[in-house]
């Protein structure tokens, strides 16, 4: 478990990271949601132990993970750049990562590289970007720790490879104690892929919530109701997060249970009513409106 | 458990330190080319050289020299190599850490920061010390099958090699501390050579504007400098440290202490840079500066010497046209220089005038420097102690430069360095002596100071000469002040000091030369230069002559009259001179030269009469087939107007009367022991019968 109580970064004059208490649990794919410079990398180097927070304490099974080589054996971390070892190759890479992690499981790496069709002794600086986000991604994977923060490391990767590491992803939290950390400033990228997201702004974290969760308790139903009278009244009766009126389409976005708000619909006898599939990002427009913020604050 | 444990770990840092050189393994293939060719191949060519081109003679003294070769005291290109290998290892071994994403991908591993500086460190020394270690075992199997290093200069050498690497961890800390200071690799390599030179530039600087701005300012060389100083500057001053480790360890000069001493300096910068790179902020990789509060510190540090350099660079670029020039330049340098250090710090034009408090600092700094020079505002150059302040005091004139030729292989010693330093120097009869200082200042408050001596036309310049003072006070300390004063209160100073013997066997050089040494004796006149045929005991005795002359004669003949001509002894050397890269072989033997004659030398002029030699004291009219007379133009002497010819030209003499006329006004010399001749004269060109070459002349004012 990782527990970061009231965590504070603050880089000159710009405070980066602001009193972050958050506790993220095992077993589970965790998202960390923000736009550029909400602080993501920041928290994450903070959780790494790689920066050292101006107050509060990052805490990794019981461990405080800053200078602690005993907790950061625990973790690996991958940042948004690709970073290698001057000249280095795939092999070198594996061997130095072999070093470094005591569990890293060379067989494994050797056998997804060749499955990648990655070769072992050519330089990776030769490499397309693409590709040494895989290798850093398949070295991340292999280093066999119990959390692995991935700092934007799906970016650049082509559709096809984001969805093969989702389900090497999937896989390794089938096969053992794995709690990987994905931060991205792009929704879509953990909709299928996180359990738990979590959303920061500005150097603070408004929420942490499970997407299920989530996504059972706000749904977006569209009708059309040929009676005003009971138009108002179903508008009064729902919770309502969004409402948009084309014609005499109604579009509006509730939170509650798809069957009470379905139920409560039908009542108003409408010549048309559907439950339509929401979308990670219109779950976090309705969710940040209700906090209090505006989500084009938080998109680009 | 735990020593399994232990094991394991130290089974891991090597191989971190492994991966840790073959990262860098182009480090360590530079350095085997560089420490190769710089010491192995270039000490082998010495050597091959010096045995094909020297007698056997020296080669004690060769071997004596050797251990400084070894480890590059005596070659400033070796030093220069060491410093940037010093700087490239420590610069390559960190520059992670001016890297954002390299600095995390490092410190996201299970390892402590201060075991990646260990790292870091012991990688980049292996890389150094393997080479060169590699390099001075080499050289040395060379040298000794060449039978230069044997078993009297073998541990000195394994010494020197030892200084070596205490000099390289002096360069190679202090390089890796200005890694540590710095987020970028530019400043970071930029401030590891600023910190290497930094004190040994300021030092130069302030010696410079001290002799600028203070007419009486004296620099002692550095054997004079005290203790403190010379722990200051190799505290200060790495690269001070670094050659006085070398020096040392080859000579083997004052060492225990010393090494005690640099060792101690050389483990404070490691662990002050292992302090700071736990303390650093990793956010600070891409910054100047790693630690931000220390921005305004360091701008006033480079600020104020930067701009004070400036000063007199641009001065000197003109023609050093005077101390308001200077004054100008330094405070529009410090304006420009504060300006790009924000720049330098901030990247950003808008922000140069950002830390306004440190900027002010710094322009007040270089005014109040420059105000309190300019001013003298400590009286500086009027300072004079109180005689009963005063212990003794020592003489140096500037006449004597070209009057003695005292016994000089050794870079730490000047003409002045005997009659400053000697104990026998020192007089504590000094009342004619503090006249002289007192005349000195007095002068000085009147405008008369040496820079300026041939440009005031005042006063005859040729009344005047420089001279040094050396006050040596009750407490301990000695002073020294350079002033202008007139040659006869020289001379009747030095007439009073010469009343003493040992002091005259200081003033002379004479007495610096044994009998057993002389080589040869040549006896120069204002005709002939004659190699004496002498024997040992010959030579001894007409040095001996020579001595007794120079205790009896009157100091003020020496002023008075010209001398009739000179000894010149060349004396068999057992050292090698000290910079042995711009020394010939011939070398070996020195000469000491200008021992002058008087008539009045009864003793000499007997015995060379003995030996079957006389001096000629004037050139025979016919012996001269050709003549040429050559007026100087600023020598304004009436006699040259019965002669017409044009400025500076040369005109052929041919009129017999005329040779003869300016034959009387020949002497052999025209140097005084306490200056006043101008030798600048009028002068002929003589062809005489029987020589192939001609001589020059100076031409005495006609009476």
């Amino acid at each position: 478990m990782i527990e970061l109580i009231n965590v504070t970064k603050t880089f000159q004059n710009t405070c980066a990271v602001h009193d972050v208490s958050a506790v993220i649990q095992e077993g589970m794919i965790f998202g960390l949601v923000g736009s550029n410079g909400a602080g993501k990398s920041t928290l994450l180097r903070l959780i790494s132990g790689i920066l050292k927070p101006e107050s509060g304490t990052v805490i990794i099974d019981d461990i405080p993970v800053f200078e602690q080589p005993k907790a950061k054996r625990k973790l690996c971390f991958l940042s948004d750049a690709s970073t290698f070892l001057p000249n280095a190759t795939a092999e070198s890479m594996c061997r130095y990562y072999a070093l470094n992690y005591q569990n890293f499981d060379r067989t494994y790496f050797n056998k997804l590289t060749e499955k990648f069709d990655i070769p072992q002794n050519q330089k990776l600086q030769t490499f397309s970007k693409g590709r040494k986000k895989q290798i850093t991604l398949l070295l991340g994977l292999c280093a066999g720790t119990k959390y692995l923060f991935c700092d934007e490391t799906f970016d650049g990767l082509d559709p096809v490879m984001r969805q093969t590491f989702k389900s090497l992803f999937a896989s390794e939290l089938m096969k053992r104690d794995f709690t990987p950390i994905i931060s991205s400033h792009n929704l879509r990228e953990l909709e299928d892929i996180c359990d738990t997201v979590g959303l920061l702004h500005k150097g603070k974290l408004l929420f942490t919530k499970d997407l299920d969760s989530m996504k059972c308790n706000i749904n977006k139903i569209q009708c059309v109701i040929p009676d005003h009278a009971k138009e108002a009244e179903l508008l009064s009766q729902l919770s309502i997060l969004q409402y948009e009126k084309s014609g005499s389409l109604l579009t509006i976005t509730v939170r509650g249970s798809r069957d009470e708000i379905l139920k409560r619909t039908m009542e108003k006898e409408p010549i048309f009513a559907e439950i339509l599939p929401l979308s990670l990002e219109e779950i976090f427009i309705s969710e940040t409106e209700v906090a209090g913020y505006d989500f084009k604050d938080f998109l680009q | 458990m735990t020593s399994k444990t232990s094991c394991n770990n130290s089974i891991s840092y090597r191989k971190y330190i492994l991966e840790n050189v073959k990262q860098r393994i182009w480090f360590m293939v530079l350095s085997f080319i560089t420490l190769f060719f710089m010491q192995t191949v270039s000490i082998t060519m010495r050597i091959e050289n010096f045995l094909n081109s020297s007698a056997e003679q020296p080669l004690n003294s060769y071997r004596e020299q050797f251990p400084r070769m070894l480890n590059g005291s005596l070659a400033r290109p070796f030093t220069v190599i060491i410093l940037l290998l010093a700087v490239i290892c420590a610069v390559s071994g960190y520059a992670y850490l001016h890297q954002p994403e390299k600095s995390d991908f490092f410190h996201g591993f299970p390892l402590k920061r201060i075991q990646w500086f260990n790292i870091s460190y012991i990688g980049g020394l292996l890389m150094f010390l393997i080479p060169y270690l590699s390099s001075s075992l080499c050289t040395m199997v060379i040298a000794a099958s060449k039978g230069v290093l044997v078993s009297s200069n073998f541990l000195p050498s394994v010494l020197a090699v030892f200084g070596g690497i205490l000099g390289y961890l002096i360069l190679y800390h202090t390089a890796i501390l200005a890694m540590m200071l710095t987020g970028r690799l530019l400043s970071g390599t930029l401030a590891a050579f600023v910190l290497i030179v930094y004190y040994s530039m300021a030092e130069e600087l302030f010696s410079g504007l001290f002799s600028t701005f203070y007419d009486t300012l004296y620099t002692p060389r550095h054997g004079e400098r005290s203790l403190l100083i010379d722990s200051l500057s190799n505290i200060l001053s790495p690269l001070d440290l670094y050659q006085s480790l070398t020096y040392r360890t080859a000579a083997n000069y004052k060492l225990p202490l010393f090494l005690l001493f640099a060792i101690a300096v050389i483990a404070g910068i490691w662990l002050l840079a292992c302090y700071l790179y736990q303390k650093r902020s990793l956010e600070s990789a891409g910054n100047a500066l790693a630690f931000q509060k220390s921005a305004s510190v360091i701008k006033i540090l480079i600020a104020i010497p930067g701009a004070l350099f400036f000063g007199f660079f641009a001065d000197s670029f003109y023609y050093n046209t005077g101390n308001k020039w200077i004054i100008f330049f330094s405070i529009l340098a410090v304006i420009l220089l504060c300006g790009i250090i924000e720049f330098i710090y901030t990247q950003d034009l808008r922000q140069i005038f950002k830390r306004k408090t440190s900027s002010l600092i710094s322009i007040i700094g270089v005014v109040g420097i420059l105000t309190v020079m300019q001013l003298d505002l400590f009286g500086y150059d009027t300072w004079l102690p109180k005689k009963s302040d005063i212990k003794s005091m020592a003489l140096y004139s500037d006449s004597y430069l070209n009057y003695f030729d005292y016994v000089n292989n050794d870079f730490e010693s000047s003409e002045s360095y005997y009659l400053l330093q000697d104990d026998d120097a020192q007089t504590k009869k000094f009342d004619l002596l503090y006249q002289l200082a007192e005349e000195g200042i007095s002068n000085h408050n009147m405008g008369m100071h040496f820079d300026n001596l041939y440009e005031n036309s005042m006063y005859d310049p040729v009344d005047y000469t420089g001279i040094t003072v050396r006050f040596n006070k009750t407490n301990g300390k000695s002073v020294y002040r350079s002033y202008v004063v007139k040659c006869g209160s020289l001379l009747n100073t030095l007439d009073e000091l010469c009343q003493e013997e040992s002091y005259r066997r200081k003033l002379f050089p004479a007495f610096y030369i044994t009998g057993d040494e002389i080589e040869t004796v040549i006896l120069y006149d204002i005709r002939f230069d004659t190699p004496l045929k002498l024997t040992g005991e010959e030579k001894e005795n007409l040095l001996k002559a020579y001595q007794q002359d120079l205790l009896q004669v009157d100091i003020h003949k020496l002023q008075e009259d010209n001398p009739i001509g000179s000894f010149a002894f060349q004396l068999k050397s057992n050292e090698i001179p000290s910079d042995m890269f711009t020394s010939h072989t011939d070398d070996y033997i020195r000469t000491i030269t200008n021992l002058y004659l008087f008539d009045t030398y009864e003793n000499t002029l007997k015995l060379l009469e003995e030996y079957g030699y006389s001096i000629c004291t004037e050139i025979n009219p016919e012996d001269v087939l050709q003549m040429t007379y050559t007026r100087l133009p600023s020598v304004d002497y009436n006699s040259s107007a019965d002669i017409s010819l044009k400025d500076t030209s040369s005109v052929p003499v041919t009129d017999p009367e005329e040779i003869r006329r300016l034959l009387d006004r020949t002497v052999y010399s025209l140097q005084r022991i306490a200056g006043g001749w101008n030798t600048e004269t009028d002068y002929i060109e003589v062809w005489l019968k029987g020589e192939t070459l001609s001589r020059h002349y100076s031409l005495l004012p006609k009476e």
